[in-house]
């Protein structure tokens, strides 16, 4: 399937093993779309293709309610007004923060049809891989490379190898994507797919809506791989058809016809395979600060004795960092903060999970939790639905849309030492906030425990509790 | 802006861990300005300073033996995470101009050549080694890099080779610019279009209306 899709973007062998190859889409988001397109001007160079490039801002605005175009975030006005400018000179759509677009970049794509099955998008964002839940290719990278895209439609890559990843089994009522991605990235590690792009297939991935493909292939980035994807079927099409940027009409019909040879064929080669069984998946939740440092709410965490060397050193730090001891489970551990969102679990499916757990209970005392909906969209979409009251009604802030405290820009953050239970992706040191202990989980788990006041079983859920 | 790197000689500063992600080699809230540069005193802040503000002795980059490092040798999957340039810019504007690990994230990997900061990939024996002299007092932490040759050559007599693709060492050694090189083959890409709009007509009818 990588391979059709590369060879239908292969503009020209440049040499040295290095492809040319075409870039359909190109997104942009405040934290560097600006830089970017600011480069770009002063050289002289233009926006190959204004139409084929979308921006928005995400990343450093504020999410309280009420909210202004301006941000309280340090230097985020400079920001702002930088991707502004940028997008008027060049002539790029612009879903700014009064736009019922906005929203996080790898929510919007998919959401907007932006990202298509068989398309390549590239975008200044390493969870770029998102798309690949749609059949999309998505690229992330730097500001300086994204200039490149602008201003060819194109990037120099090598042909990355392909991993397979092929997963059976039914995953338990209480396990999400979520929770199989945290495991896949415990089982193989964080460099488990590195430069690879990854395929993920399998019935458990078949059975699985779009929204749970896209938490899937959003965390391929914490198995270092270039970027994940899943064969497009009838739940990839059913759920873009109609969206705003996907093809209509005629146009629609002959898409579906070229997006339904996107299959991996039998007997394709991979470079990498392997075949894990989750039909006994149990809820996931981080104790280090590396996505790979994961286990079993109720299992022991590690000892760093039994880790080779270089795991040991770094499982050390973290044991410290984190303020946990190895042997402890980390089911009762007290928390200080809950927060639901992200481009990893930040979309409608994601909020009912959490509503239908949250509905006519509150938060433990003393506990701050935080519900951001990854888009405009989607927030809007759940106030029709009623989930907002449920939020706000169990003790959450229900915010505007954003990346918000998926990581600290500087106005809004956790305290030093306070620990967190959160639907985000990366766990690293001080990302939350100056020495925030984070601990990655489902939006299934972050609500039980938010309600709990500490880290809680998503499996007493099926028990009936 | 673009400074070629034929060869490069000077101190080398070993920090060996595991998964050193982009979030630690600059926070988002250092990441003040839409300018290029700007970042080297943000470099590893969490790392690098207390709370106070003042220098945290032990770090490897605070201590007078490697405090002007040009080199720094790491662990595994280097610059994993978010896809942040910064991170690069901040690196160099603290006067690192390569970057000697087991592996690096992929992202940053690609950052580093565009800022012509040169990631050499040695594995794991040859960095283990590498770090384990730097770190005895009695050897001289410096390192020497060859870009023609691609070679890289230690202060106690070793030399390690690496690869990089034949484009990225011509980008380095002259400091072209990779938009140009690109640029040059517009028209294949306009024939790629041509072609691409029969096959795919679907990804141009769908835009802006």
């Amino acid at each position: 399937m990588t391979q059709k899709i590369w060879d239908d973007h292969l503009v020209a062998e440049f040499g040295d093993g290095l492809d040319l190859v075409r870039m359909d889409r190109v997104v942009l988001h405040d934290r560097g779309g600006g830089t970017a397109l600011h480069s770009l001007s002063r050289r002289n160079r233009r926006v190959r293709s204004p139409t084929r490039v979308f921006a928005t801002a995400d990343h450093i605005v504020d999410t309280i309610a009420g909210r202004t175009g301006s941000t309280m975030v340090p230097a985020g006005p400079e920001f702002l007004a930088a991707l502004r400018a940028g997008c008027r000179e060049h002539d790029i759509t612009l879903w700014d923060l009064d736009d019922e677009r906005q929203g996080i970049v790898h929510v919007i794509s998919p959401e907007l049809g932006i990202a298509l099955p068989g398309c390549t998008l590239a975008c200044h964002d390493s969870h770029t891989c998102t798309v690949g839940g749609v059949g999309a290719l998505g690229f992330g990278m730097g500001a300086s490379e994204i200039e490149h895209v602008l201003c060819t439609d194109t990037l120099v890559l090598a042909r990355p190898p392909v991993m397979r990843v092929e997963l059976t089994g039914s995953l338990p009522r209480v396990s999400t994507a979520k929770d199989l991605v945290l495991w896949l990235i415990g089982v193989l590690g964080a460099e488990g797919g590195l430069e690879h792009i990854i395929e993920f297939s399998g019935p458990t991935v078949q059975r699985m809506g779009v929204e749970q493909r896209l938490t899937l292939c959003n965390m391929a980035v914490e198995l270092g791989a270039r970027t994940g994807l899943v064969a497009p079927d009838d739940a990839t099409f059913e759920y873009l058809h109609g969206k705003p940027w996907a093809p209509h009409d005629k146009m629609w019909d002959a898409a579906v016809s070229y997006w339904q040879d996107l299959v991996p064929d039998d007997g394709a080669f991979y470079d990498r395979s392997c075949s894990l069984d989750c039909g006994a998946l149990a809820p996931q939740v981080t104790w280090g600060t590396n996505p790979e440092q994961v286990t079993t709410v109720d299992e022991p965490i590690p000892d760093p004795l039994s880790l080779s060397p270089e795991r040991r050193a770094a499982a050390d730090r973290a044991l410290r960092y984190m303020g946990l001891v190895p042997g402890a489970t980390l089911r009762g551990t007290p928390l200080d903060g809950a927060f639901l969102g992200s481009c990893t679990n930040g979309r409608l499916s994601d909020l009912r999970a959490a509503a239908r757990i949250l509905r006519g209970r509150r938060v433990a005392r003393g506990l701050r939790a935080l519900c951001v909906p990854g888009s405009t969209h989607v927030r809007r979409q759940a106030e029709r639905e009623g989930l907002d009251r449920i939020f706000y009604e169990a003790g959450f802030e229900w915010r505007e849309a954003g990346c918000s405290l998926c990581f600290n820009a500087g106005n809004d953050g956790f305290g030093p030492g306070q620990r967190v239970v959160t639907s985000t992706n990366r766990n690293f040191e001080n990302r939350q906030g100056t020495g925030t202990r984070s601990h990655l989980a489902s939006p299934v788990t972050v609500a039980l425990s938010a309600i709990a006041g500490q880290i809680t079983d998503a499996r007493q859920l099926a028990g009936g509790a | 802006m673009i400074v070629p790197l034929r060869s490069l000689a000077g101190v080398a500063a070993p920090l060996l861990r595991h998964n050193v992600d982009t979030d630690t080699i600059i926070r988002s809230r250092d990441i003040s300005t839409t300018a290029k540069t700007g970042f080297g005193s943000r470099l590893f802040a969490c790392w690098r300073y207390a709370a106070d503000g003042s220098q945290r002795e032990e770090f490897v980059l605070n201590r007078p033996r490697y405090r002007s490092a040009a080199f720094l040798v790491a662990g595994s999957n280097f610059g994993c995470g978010s896809s942040r340039e910064a991170a690069v810019w901040a690196l160099r504007d603290h006067g690192i101009r390569s970057v000697v690990a087991i592996s690096f994230g992929s992202i940053f990997f690609k950052n580093c050549l565009l800022n012509h900061l040169v990631p050499i990939a040695l594995g794991r024996q040859p960095v283990l080694e590498i770090v384990e002299k730097l770190e005895q007092p009695s050897v001289e932490p410096r390192l020497s890099l060859d870009v023609d040759a691609c070679v890289l050559r230690t202060a106690w007599g070793r030399t390690h080779r690496f690869s990089l693709p034949e484009c990225f060492l011509e980008m380095l050694r002259t400091g072209s610019d990779p938009i140009d090189a690109t640029l040059a083959r517009i028209e294949d890409i306009d024939v790629f279009d041509a072609e691409d709009r029969g096959r795919r007509p679907w990804m141009l009818a769908s835009s802006r209306d």
